[in-house]
């Protein structure tokens, strides 16, 4: 039986994810819009967070359609996102177990192993079956069906003879040790049940308030030492039953494949570690929206860069903007230094991301057609060996092959390592190829008479105060460039307009 | 180890701004009266530091003070016991234990003595006669049972059979352990001098026992199960210590609160100077009534004839506004307000004459600081932070003690942040006296309610008293 799946709609997809692994465009993409800060944020709540599908969106309609309809059910019904995550946890448990059934050397105790593997397998289907009664997204539906499958599979009546052989295997484990140093002799019993420890923790806390402990680890290193294999042997020779049928359980039923359920765990806590952890930034204030698949118009309403949002913590410290632009729009950013352009191009492009995910996207509404590619062209640092303007046109030009008609494109600050005139000219070679292909594409710059010279290109703003202060408002408005960068502000701030410069010329050494 | 006795009654739940010992010229007081003490005056400070804002806490405090005053070698008495206590409390570093047996032996021999001291301490109570009913009505659990107990452990010194209850995790691995009893419940069947003869017979082995006879790998991991346990044993037995060793140093530092405040109580007297038990007066509508309230620093720098004592009251308003002469003797009766009120809350004497005054929830002071530490945000921000970090302290009604705030800026600007400041102090329900050079704030105080305006009487009289604030104080005299 295949293993199921709620990450891949088909085989296909899982093939071009492991094809993809190590893909230069999706690697820039997850640099150049901070994926990895979002990562490391999930990853303090959720250590085993598969980051690896996170790095790489699908581009496949019905993988996006079924992880959409996943996380929407997750994210809409605390009660199943709650249980997921139990039931991610009861998985790792089984995969602990399953891990000493390799490890340990000793038959027995492998076969102790077995058993407690092939219970906290049973529980677990019992639960996924449970949790996923009625579920309405394909892929949880799909889960209930596979849980269904693989319990019919399952022995008739495995976890009733499984639970009846632990209850006798607990009961011969409840013992006591009489170790008698003179005699040389370790001899088991039953319990103690009034043990004297007991007695001396509760006289010390009624009297002084002191409070003890007498528990102590008996943990060792090695697989089972000595002591616990003459302990092994000595309970093996009382309860010889016990132990046959417990080798007879495992003959009989090691055939089971615990990591069809295993596996799941990986999909389950891509799903549940990035929804926790939008939970944790919806409660200090942030918005995060499902996201809509349409076609023709991309409408964004309060978008904002979501690595930012984990930096500062603070709702009130981001400002989120709107946008509507339609699909293979070129829209040119431009307008003050430190203004917010790269930040709107960020947010766009995680919530693109995020979106081919199926995932909460960080804003009020995004709506988008399919995206079947996305790229990204940041600056870099230069390469040795390289000019910058011929490592950027290398760059470009990987990208423009590999688009198409739903891709995504998106350009910060570009060939800045060229004269102005011939950057505009670039440029605007590069928009010619882009309207060619049909592809959308946000690009910023400080060449804004880009968006005068081409009248389909879209101009947004980002915006300063109109008064001496040039304060930022960090908000993008759609209007025409006014070719001004508001740069003098942030140079007297820094301690660099040439007054200050000259000052620090002249204080002695 | 959870309280249950305590000579303070309890711990104080009212808070003092991080200053205020500092500014009300505690450490002047503790240069005079404790020099050789340093410690005893250490932990005077932390009682002072946490006021007590409850009625029947503070009256029982005052109760135990008496008493304490009543029998002065009460607290030499407890200093006896709690000093012998320290030659049981465990100090195993430095100390070469052969064997963990050696160990335990250190630690149950030490521990049954501590224990044996703690059951007698009740003693030192019998002696005298009390009026509190914290003294008077004494009484600790008896430590025998528990002692009983712990003997049994000695067993253990040899090499007496002891029993563990164990637990397992999977594959038959032991998990944890912990001590079950010292006897066997059943003898075990055969010794390893018979297992070997039973060998030499060719006899049957008994089937529910593990021999180790000999340095075997068995022996080691069975051994290393009975050091885990000697030495949870010891950690367990040291908690218990631990717990004894805290009685006697928590009624150690109490006692020596009330050895300081004794100290301090005859340094007064021997200065002449009036001292008083304050009367607590927690009604609405009530403030602090002091008649003689004088400056204890003072006392150690000049002599108590030249003491200049004031009388106090906010009868009228509960937001004094004391204004006048420089060197007139503003700052000092703000001091002398702080101090009884700050010694009236540990349940103490008040330096005054006659004092009577309510409990606050917090006592503030804002006096300036030396040096500016603000990195670049000037004097006043690092006032106005300081203030906001302080503030809390005032939450359900306090007093608050300011001292020429507010001049690091222009006066105007000055007078409006002192007068917002005191807007908030009333709305709080808190009392305040601002001592101040800013005019415009103290000709402004009906902007913020229940004031009174307090002046000096003239340069040199030291003398406060209600009155308008003076237009001209004869600053340039002074150059």
């Amino acid at each position: 039986m295949a293993h199921f799946s709620i990450l891949f709609a088909n085989e296909k997809t899982r093939s071009d994810f492991c094809k993809r692994k190590g893909e230069e465009f999706s690697s820039a993409a997850v640099k150049d819009l901070n994926i990895t800060a979002i990562i490391d944020e999930i990853r303090k709540l959720t250590p085993d967070f598969p980051s690896e599908y996170l790095l790489f969106p699908p581009y496949d309609k019905d993988t996006q359609k079924l992880r959409g309809e996943t996380a929407e059910e997750l994210y809409g019904s605390s009660a199943v996102f709650d249980s997921m995550k139990r039931m991610a946890s009861k998985l790792y448990t089984l995969k602990q177990h399953c891990r000493n059934i390799i490890d340990i050397k000793n038959k027995d105790a492998r076969n102790h192993c077995f058993l407690c593997a092939v219970l906290e397998y049973c529980a677990a289907l019992r639960y996924l079956l449970e949790i996923t009664e009625g579920a309405a997204s394909r892929g949880l539906a799909g889960l209930h069906g596979y849980a269904a499958e693989l319990l019919r599979k399952a022995e008739t009546g495995l976890y009733t003879r499984a639970q009846e052989l632990m209850g006798k295997i607990d009961e011969m484990l409840a013992l006591s040790l009489y170790a008698d140093f003179m005699e040389q002799n370790i001899k088991t019993a039953v319990s103690e049940k009034e043990p004297l420890s007991d007695k001396i923790a509760l006289l010390a806390e009624d009297i002084l308030g002191a409070k003890l402990n007498f528990s102590f680890s008996a943990v060792n290193n090695v697989q089972l030492s000595p002591l616990e294999e003459a302990l092994l042997a000595l309970m093996k020779a009382q309860n010889a039953s016990v132990f046959e049928e417990l080798e007879l359980f495992y003959e009989e039923n090691k055939l089971l494949d615990f990591y069809s359920l295993i596996d799941l765990r990986d999909e389950i806590l891509f799903f549940t570690g990035y929804i926790e952890f939008i939970k944790k930034y919806e409660k200090a204030g942030f918005s995060f929206a499902l996201p809509k698949t349409v076609e023709g118009t991309i409408c964004m309403r309060n978008v904002y860069d979501v690595s930012l949002a984990v930096k500062l913590g603070k709702p009130d410290l981001i400002v989120a903007n709107s946008a509507e632009i339609q699909k293979g729009d070129i829209f040119v950013v431009s307008g003050a230094n430190q203004g917010g352009k790269t930040t709107f191009l960020r947010s766009f492009g995680q919530c693109v991301f995020l979106a081919a995910h199926g995932l909460p996207v960080p804003a009020e509404k995004f709506e988008a057609p399919f995206c079947g590619f996305m790229a990204t062209h940041f600056n870099r640092a230069e390469t040795v060996g390289k000019s910058r303007l011929e490592d950027e046109l290398e760059r470009v030009r990987a990208i423009l092959s590999a688009a198409k008609e739903n891709s995504v494109l998106l350009f910060n600050e570009c060939f800045v390592g060229t004269r102005r005139g011939d950057a505009v000219i670039l440029s605007e070679k590069v928009f010619e190829k882009i309207f060619s292909l049909g592809a959308t594409c946000g690009f910023v710059t400080h060449f804004f008479e880009l968006a005068l010279r081409d009248k389909r290109l879209l101009s947004f703003v980002a915006e300063a105060m109109d008064d001496a202060s040039e304060q930022r408002t960090y908000r993008i408005v759609r209007r025409s460039p006014d070719g001004l960068a508001h740069a003098h502000s942030i140079a007297v701030s820094c301690g660099a307009t040439y007054a200050q410069l000259l000052a620090e010329t002249e204080k002695p050494r | 180890m959870e309280r249950k006795f305590s000579l303070l009654v309890s711990e104080g739940e009212a808070k003092i701004s991080a200053r205020a010992l500092y500014d009300l010229g505690f450490y002047t007081v503790g240069e005079a009266v404790f020099a050789e003490a340093r410690s005893l005056f250490k932990n005077f400070l932390r009682v002072l530091s946490a006021p007590v804002a409850n009625m029947d806490v503070l009256l029982e405090r005052q109760r135990v003070y008496m008493d304490f005053c009543k029998n002065p070698t009460l607290v030499d008495e407890i200093e006896k016991y709690c000093c012998r206590a320290q030659e049981f409390y465990l100090n195993p570093f430095g100390k070469t234990f052969r064997t963990v047996h050696d160990r335990l032996k250190y630690y149950l021999s030490n521990t049954l003595a501590l224990l044996d001291l703690y059951d007698e301490f009740p003693r030192v109570f019998s002696k005298f006669r009390f009026d509190s009913s914290v003294l008077g009505e004494y009484r600790q659990k008896p430590c025998g049972p528990l002692k009983n107990e712990l003997e049994r452990l000695a067993s253990l010194y040899t090499d007496t059979p002891f029993s563990v209850n164990v637990t397992f995790n999977n594959g038959f691995k032991l998990k944890s352990a912990s001590l079950a009893g010292l006897q066997p419940t059943k003898k075990t069947l055969a010794s390893a001098r018979n297992r070997k003869k039973r060998e030499a017979e060719n006899a049957e082995l008994p089937e529910d026992s593990i021999f180790f006879g000999g340095n075997n790998m068995i022996y080691n991991v069975a051994n290393e199960l009975k050091t885990s346990m000697i030495l949870n044993l010891c950690q367990n037995i040291s908690s218990i210590n631990s717990a004894v060793k805290d009685f006697f140093a928590n009624i150690r530092a109490e006692a020596a609160f009330y050895e300081a405040a004794l100290m301090l109580q005859r340094y007064i007297e021997e200065k002449g100077l009036p001292l008083c038990m304050p009367k607590i007066d927690c009604r609405a509508g009530g403030g602090i009534f002091a008649k003689g309230v004088y400056d204890l620093c003072l006392s150690a720098v000049l002599a108590p004839e030249s003491i200049v004592s004031n009388d106090i009251s906010m009868e009228n308003g509960k937001i004094l506004i004391v204004t006048g002469h420089n060197r007139g003797g503003k700052t000092t009766f703000l001091k002398s307000v702080g101090i009884s009120q700050i010694l009236a809350q540990a349940g103490l004497f008040a330096t005054a004459g006659e004092y009577s005054c309510p409990l606050y929830n917090g006592i503030l002071t804002h006096f300036p600081s030396g040096e500016d530490d603000s990195l670049g945000d000037g004097k006043l921000a690092e006032e106005l932070t300081r203030l906001k970090q302080d503030f809390h302290v005032l939450r359900g009604g306090g007093l608050a003690l300011f001292n020429e705030s507010f001049t690091t800026t222009t006066t105007r600007e000055g007078s409006e942040i002192g007068i917002d400041v005191l807007r908030a102090v009333c709305a709080s329900g808190s009392h305040a006296v601002f001592v101040t050079h800013l005019m415009e704030l103290a000709e402004s105080r009906q902007l913020i309610g229940s004031t009174v305006s307090l002046t000096t009487e003239s340069a040199d009289s030291y003398k406060i008293a209600e009155g308008e604030p003076l237009a001209d104080i004869y600053a340039y005299d002074m150059l």
